[in-house]
């Protein structure tokens, strides 16, 4: 989607004139059927779906509703989990633009007309904060070498800047345990898709060019990715804000880890606590990426694990909502996540296992302090366990 | 009350608080983006604000909301889950906007009879999912999953793809406006169950269908299902004049040989290659744009698509029954490996369509861009002089290219006649074109080649048809006085209610 863009651009306009309502922003799974936009689990109407985000985009440019508030918190209480890019009729039309950017559009004019919701502002201020402290700062190194003849490249910068540790720490010791020489790719600050997401349009495109200024120099490499957001916007949407961007080899750690069970490099300890889990499959890496069978093959090369799926998995995952910033349904966040703890409950597994710290802390704030281990990280799981 | 009045505010908050006393309050939508996001109709009706968005999810609900409604003299527009390209159901300006997408239940699947009891909200993904389960399946429209079967069927006989099949409907459960609540059909007797439409009694059924909400709001139907056969296989046979293949389909479909079948003029079906499997977009090759009557070397004018299903034996006996009926009307059957080798897209989508017996939006029609159609039932005879007819029409418009689908219903009795003409959403005046040359085409073909129309608002044709519109006068005073169903698609004129409103 152009940086430029807006909701009274001619191609957002035209998409928005090709929504017939069929509501398949909604649901998912066939011949399963089940409501899988978190903002209609909540709404129950037109108005709480992509199709009623694009009559709402079709009225303000009518000028029947202005961009105020109210549409802010709507807007933002979207939890983007991406179920919308199903709609083959909004996808047609110009295959740069998914249905879902008609919220990021809608998003970006409202961050342009400084209508916000408090916490969405808040997260600007910092956002503009750090670019400017940024702009006096000397660069980072692009890599920082743990074995400089290293042929794969980890991006661990987001995620550690997510404030979990943990993961890094669980990915150096599971390749220890491969025995592969990695590097670790400092970003430039974020890889940009937050900013993205969040119509924060203005500091997309330096993010990108600088981040892509450094990983250009090692294509020759293999980026292997521990956050689903990072590389979801890395590999589908860098060559739109990098002109000089060219596909590069991008792996999920999931996908290495499966490699190494299945070529006998990792392989499970023997006295394994017999247990049933659940795999949540992040929206990112899921619908985004189409890694689905990775972290599940990695789970059951795990001895006692038994995998047991909840009722909306892989593509018809449910989102676990870290995302809504907006109040348009109070709690938002916390009521997606209770619902997808709820289908976890039902399959009578013990643990719950995700490969996106936002969607393992957002599960975990809903959770007594008790239980709160019972949501684990795929890596650090997997870590114990060989 | 007339559509054109508006209630007073100080009504408005009476009529907000009624309804959420009666209903949950998060039933009764008014806030500004869920009443802006339901002003437009998906059509091409203009915007339209409702005051209230109500979502009901039982029978007694929508009894309770009519009857608020009624005694207020509000507008009710009804929609079961939205779908709606055409403007049947436009948003009443200032009234209810009820919205059935909730009450989505599948209440009975009964297999021995054949049928299914649904809500209106129930949509084609999640009936045709369930009664797949059970080896079963419905009649399918060429519209998207998410549309309702009853929303679909309500207007018109049957779903799209059926040949041997009408009156898809067999009994209603239907919300007067005064609250009543009746049943048609066979249901209406204590125990006796959904399996026959038709009884000792007029046919109340009927009276619901094409009537677009303005009699009554459907809250319960149940409809015919059929068993998935064993075998299933599709053939395509290759016509030079549609006049060809019209006559194949009739000999065809009377003979039982195949399930389903359809006729493709050659550039909707060679549209088909146009779109790759993930349905990206494609421009119309300048070859498409030349003149419809002449198909490219080595494509047929006229393409049939047969599907066949049975058991196995019958369906490979069919195929050679098939193969000499083709040649009979002048035409040729082609191989399997011809055939996918000719339109591998279509081929592996209609293996598919037919497969799941789930409705998908064909991905030539939507994947081309957006598309004006011209919709008409005729005779046999009357079609075949209508396609030359129409596709000249709009050939002298330089509305290029000309595409077309053609189905029989009933055996043949009417033949369904689909137009397309493309036209990007953004290009309103050639969108305007075709919208006026639309109007003149349903007019011409009505009188000078006996079409009738498939939808009730492509012109005034109502009010011209003497007793049979008396008649409807006098049942909608009848059921609503008051004139508060869908009033917006004026259906029946004001005036007609100017003596209730004294």
């Amino acid at each position: 989607m152009r940086l430029t863009a807006s909701i009274d651009d001619r191609d957002v306009k035209n998409m928005g004139a090709c929504c017939t309502r069929c509501a398949c922003c909604t649901y998912s799974g066939w011949p399963e059927f089940n409501i899988t936009c978190p903002l209609y689990a909540r709404g129950k109407s037109l108005g709480a779906s992509l199709g009623g985000v694009v009559f709402l985009n079709r009225a303000i440019n009518e000028k029947k509703i202005e961009l105020n508030q109210n549409v802010a918190e709507f807007a933002y209480t979207c939890t983007g989990c991406g179920l919308c890019d199903r709609c083959y009729i909004l996808s047609i039309l110009d295959p740069a633009v998914k249905p879902s950017d008609h919220i990021r559009t809608l998003r970006a004019d409202l961050v342009r007309k400084g209508v916000l919701p408090e916490k969405v502002k808040q997260l600007y201020e910092r956002v503009k904060q750090a670019s400017d402290e940024k702009a006096t700062k000397a660069p980072d190194s692009a890599v920082q070498t743990t074995g400089i003849e290293a042929d794969t490249v980890i991006v661990a910068e987001c995620c550690e800047k997510n404030g979990q540790g943990q993961v890094s720490g669980s990915v150096a010791s599971l390749l220890g345990k491969i025995g592969k020489n990695a590097a670790v790719f400092a970003e430039e600050g974020f890889c940009g898709s937050t900013l993205y997401d969040f119509g924060f349009w203005d500091y997309v495109e330096p993010q990108v060019k600088k981040n892509w200024g450094k990983m250009k120099g090692l294509k020759d490499k293999t980026f292997v990715f521990t956050d689903p957001h990072c590389q979801e916007f890395i590999v589908n949407r860098y060559r739109e804000f990098a002109p000089d961007y060219s596909e590069v080899k991008a792996r999920h750690f999931s996908q290495i880890l499966a490699e190494a069970f299945g070529a006998k490099a990792l392989e499970s300890k023997k006295n394994g606590k017999k247990l049933k889990v659940c795999y949540h499959d992040p929206c990112y890496l899921g619908r985004g990426l189409g890694v689905y069978d990775a972290p599940r093959e990695v789970l059951t090369a795990l001895d006692g694990v038994e995998l047991v799926e909840m009722e909306r998995n892989r593509k018809s995952s449910f989102c676990c909502g870290a995302r809504a910033l907006g109040d348009y349904y109070p709690d938002m966040a916390a009521e997606t996540a209770k619902e997808r703890m709820e289908e976890f409950r039902a399959t009578g597994a013990d643990v719950l296992i995700t490969a996106c710290t936002s969607c393992k802390h957002n599960f975990q704030n809903v959770l007594p302090e008790a239980e709160r281990g019972r949501v684990q990280d795929l890596f650090a799981f997997v870590d114990e366990r060989v | 009350m007339l559509m054109t009045d508006k209630p007073h505010v100080e009504q408005t908050e009476a009529i907000g608080e009624e309804l959420r006393i009666a209903l949950e309050s998060s039933k009764v939508k008014d806030d500004d983006i869920t009443l802006t996001s339901y002003g437009y109709d998906g059509g091409p009706a203009p915007y339209s604000k409702p005051a209230f968005v109500v979502l009901p999810t039982t029978g007694d609900e929508v009894r309770d909301i009519l009857m608020i409604a009624n005694r207020y003299k509000m507008p009710v527009g009804t929609i079961a889950a939205g779908v709606n390209v055409a403007s049947l159901v436009v948003p009443p300006d200032g009234g209810i906007l009820m919205d059935l997408r909730n009450m989505n239940k599948i209440l009975e699947i009964n297999t021995d009879s054949g049928y299914a009891v649904i809500e209106p909200g129930c949509n084609f993904d999640k009936l045709t999912g369930a009664l797949r389960k059970v080896g079963f399946r419905f009649q399918m429209p060429t519209a998207p999953g998410g549309s309702t079967p009853l929303g679909n069927h309500l207007l018109k006989p049957s779903g799209s793809l059926a040949n041997r099949h009408l009156d898809s409907i067999l009994d209603l459960e239907v919300v007067q406006p005064d609250g009543s609540i009746i049943k048609t059909g066979s249901s209406h007797f204590e125990g006796a169950g959904s399996s026959l439409r038709y009884g000792p009694f007029p046919d109340l059924t009927g009276l619901y269908c094409c009537s677009y909400g303005t009699l009554g709001i459907v809250t319960k139907a149940a409809v015919k299902i059929y068993p998935i056969n064993e075998c299933s296989k599709v053939v395509l046979a290759g016509f030079d004049t549609f006049a060809d293949a019209v006559d194949f389909i009739k000999d065809a479909i009377a003979n039982n040989i195949p399930e389903h079948c359809i006729i493709w003029n050659w550039s909707l079906y060679q549209a088909f290659n146009l779109s790759d499997s993930e349905n990206t977009v494609v421009e119309f090759p300048e070859s498409f744009k030349s003149n419809p009557f002449d198909a490219p070397e080595g494509f047929p004018y006229s393409m049939v698509t047969l599907f066949l299903s049975g058991y196995e034996e019958s369906v490979d006996a069919n195929i050679k029954v098939s193969e000499k009926v083709a040649k009979k009307h002048n035409g040729r059957q082609l191989s399997d490996a011809e055939a996918r080798a000719l339109l591998p897209v279509g081929m592996k989508g209609w293996d598919k369509l037919y497969a799941d017996y789930r409705p998908q939006v064909p991905i030539a029609l939507y994947g081309l861009g957006r598309n004006m159609v011209w919709i008409v039932h005729n005779e046999p005879k009357d079609i075949k002089e209508l396609e030359k007819w129409a596709v000249e029409e709009l050939d002298k418009e330089g509305i290029r290219p000309v595409c077309y689908y053609a189905h029989p219903f009933d055996f043949g009795r009417s033949i369904f006649f689909r137009l397309f003409a493309f036209a990007e959403a953004s290009d309103l005046e050639l969108r305007h074109k075709i919208g006026a040359k639309f109007s003149e085409m349903y007019d011409t073909a009505m009188k000078k080649y006996n079409a009738l129309p498939y939808r009730y608002n492509v012109g005034d044709f109502v009010r011209g048809t003497g007793g049979y519109y008396e008649l409807l006068k006098k049942i909608k005073l009848a059921v609503d006085p008051n004139n508060i169903l869908n009033p917006s698609i004026n259906l029946f004129d004001d005036e007609l209610f100017e003596g209730e409103k004294q």
